[in-house]
This record gives C-alpha cells, sequence and structure tokens, in this order.
C-alpha cells in the first residue's frame, strides 16, 4: 500500500483566492471643505493647503484632494497666492 | 464723487525683511504711510509671523509678514499702493486682495490687538454689523479643519500607489 503524500504548506496555485481588486481612491460623500461648509480658502491657512499638495508641492488633482469643483479652484487660487507670497514652495 | 457705499474692505499681506521689522514702529509707520497716501482707512496693521520663506527672496531666506486691512473708496488706489510698495525698498512682496468676505470679528480675530477701534466701529456701523453674531461665525475656513486634521484621509490614498510612486511617474 502505498504511503500517503506528506501534507505540504503550499496550496496550489489555482486554489489561491483570487487577489482583492485594490481600491486607490475612495469615494466620498462631500469633498473636505464642503463637510465643513467652508466658503473661502484663505491662502495664509497652509496648513490646510499643505493636505493639498504632494510632497514636490504640486497642486493634488481633484481625484486625489476628493475636492468639488468649486473648492478645488478656490484651493488653486489660494494656493498660488500662498506661493507668491513664499509662503509654499513652487517647487522642491 | 464715490458715495460711501462705494467703499471696500481690502487685505493686505506685506513681505518685509526680518532685519526691517526689528524696528516695528518704524515699519509699521512707513506701511501705514503707504496706505493713508493713497486715501486708505486702516483698520489695522499687525506683524501676521516671522518664518522662514519657501524660496529665497531677495537673496534673504526668513522675511516678516505684515498683515494690513484697510478700506479704500476708489479702486485705482490699489494700484497706487502697489506701486509705492514696489518702490519701498523694505517691501519684498506685496499681496492686496478684497477682503468684503470678512467680518470685522474675523478681522479682529486675525489683527488681536492691532486693531484700531475707531476704524472698525466705523466700519461695523456701516455695514451695520453685529459684534456678537459676527464672533460666532468666526473663520469657519481655519479653526475646524486645522483640528479635525483629517488623518483618516491618507490610508486610502496610499493603499494603492504610494505619493513617491505616483509621482515618479510624471518626473522626468
Amino acid at each position: 500500500m502505498p504511503k500517503p503524500r506528506p501534507r505540504t504548506k503550499f496550496k496550489s496555485k489555482s486554489k489561491a483566492k483570487p487577489k482583492r481588486k485594490m481600491v486607490r481612491f475612495r469615494d466620498r460623500a462631500k469633498c473636505r471643505f464642503c463637510r465643513e461648509n467652508v466658503t473661502h480658502i484663505d491662502y495664509k491657512d497652509t496648513q490646510t493647503l499643505q493636505k493639498l499638495v504632494t510632497t514636490r508641492g504640486k497642486i493634488l488633482s481633484r481625484k486625489r484632494s476628493g475636492n468639488c469643483a468649486g473648492h478645488q479652484r478656490a484651493a488653486a487660487r489660494a494656493l498660488k497666492r500662498a506661493r507668491f507670497l513664499s509662503l509654499m514652495s513652487y517647487v522642491s | 464723487m464715490p458715495k460711501k457705499t462705494d467703499s471696500r474692505v481690502y487685505e493686505a499681506m506685506f513681505l518685509v525683511d526680518s532685519g526691517d521689522a526689528a524696528s516695528w514702529t518704524d515699519l509699521a509707520k512707513h506701511l501705514s504711510a503707504i496706505l493713508t497716501r493713497s486715501g486708505a482707512d486702516v483698520i489695522g496693521l499687525t506683524r501676521w509671523d516671522e518664518r522662514k520663506l519657501a524660496y529665497t527672496v531677495q537673496r534673504r531666506k526668513r522675511g516678516t509678514y505684515v498683515l494690513a486691512f484697510f478700506v479704500l473708496t476708489k479702486g485705482d488706489a490699489v494700484a497706487e499702493i502697489e506701486r509705492d510698495c514696489a518702490l519701498s525698498e523694505k517691501v519684498l512682496r506685496t499681496l492686496i486682495l478684497r477682503a468684503d468676505h470678512f467680518t470685522v470679528a474675523d478681522m479682529r480675530l486675525q489683527l488681536g490687538e492691532d486693531i484700531r477701534e475707531d476704524a472698525a466701529r466705523r466700519l461695523m456701523a456701516e455695514r451695520g454689523e453685529q459684534e456678537r453674531a459676527a464672533a460666532v461665525v468666526g473663520k469657519p475656513a481655519r479653526a475646524p479643519e486645522a483640528e479635525a486634521a483629517p488623518e483618516t484621509e491618507r490610508p486610502p490614498r496610499e493603499r494603492g500607489h504610494s505619493r513617491e510612486a505616483l509621482e515618479g511617474t510624471d518626473e522626468r
């Protein structure tokens, strides 16, 4: 009688669970400024503006920042004002 | 002759050399002279911050920011102020914006003790503003956003491609 094959740790590839599809951007109901009912984005508020740029200082796209169209325009305007005053960098 | 109702509130941010800002009274006098020369009614002039600049401006690595609020009755005075600032050797950068959306309470929050009460009261009377009601509105843009620093927003962004990975793609 043949010996039973020892059980291995490794399962065959075909039985591997399918990889979960990665979710890159989660949809939100509202943009971060809409949630706070912000009417004006201040160029002096560098803490907020810092969250809307990459480490290089580039403005995040709407898809990445999650902003609505109006607030994205306002944020970009505020950011460019902050850049002019050397509060934020153009490039780094 | 412009009517009284034509007056508009402006905010100005001046970037000045930190050395010049050391003698604050001289600098304040210099800047308010520039503003009043063009017929501005200065609500307040304050030293906003002294910080490291994001990039060098006229070979300076640090600078002092001076924030001012003022009322103008004619719009072309803005150009006059900008020209005067450009000619001034103390002022490195100037940004003048309309500030009609700020209530007097907002300005008080930003100016602190440097607000000129008579000018502020005049503006409030003109606008028919209530001190208490305005104070509640406050500055919506800043306070809640700063406190609720949404760390919760980070993870979804980094789960897929990290920032660096995404950036690397469009660099050359």
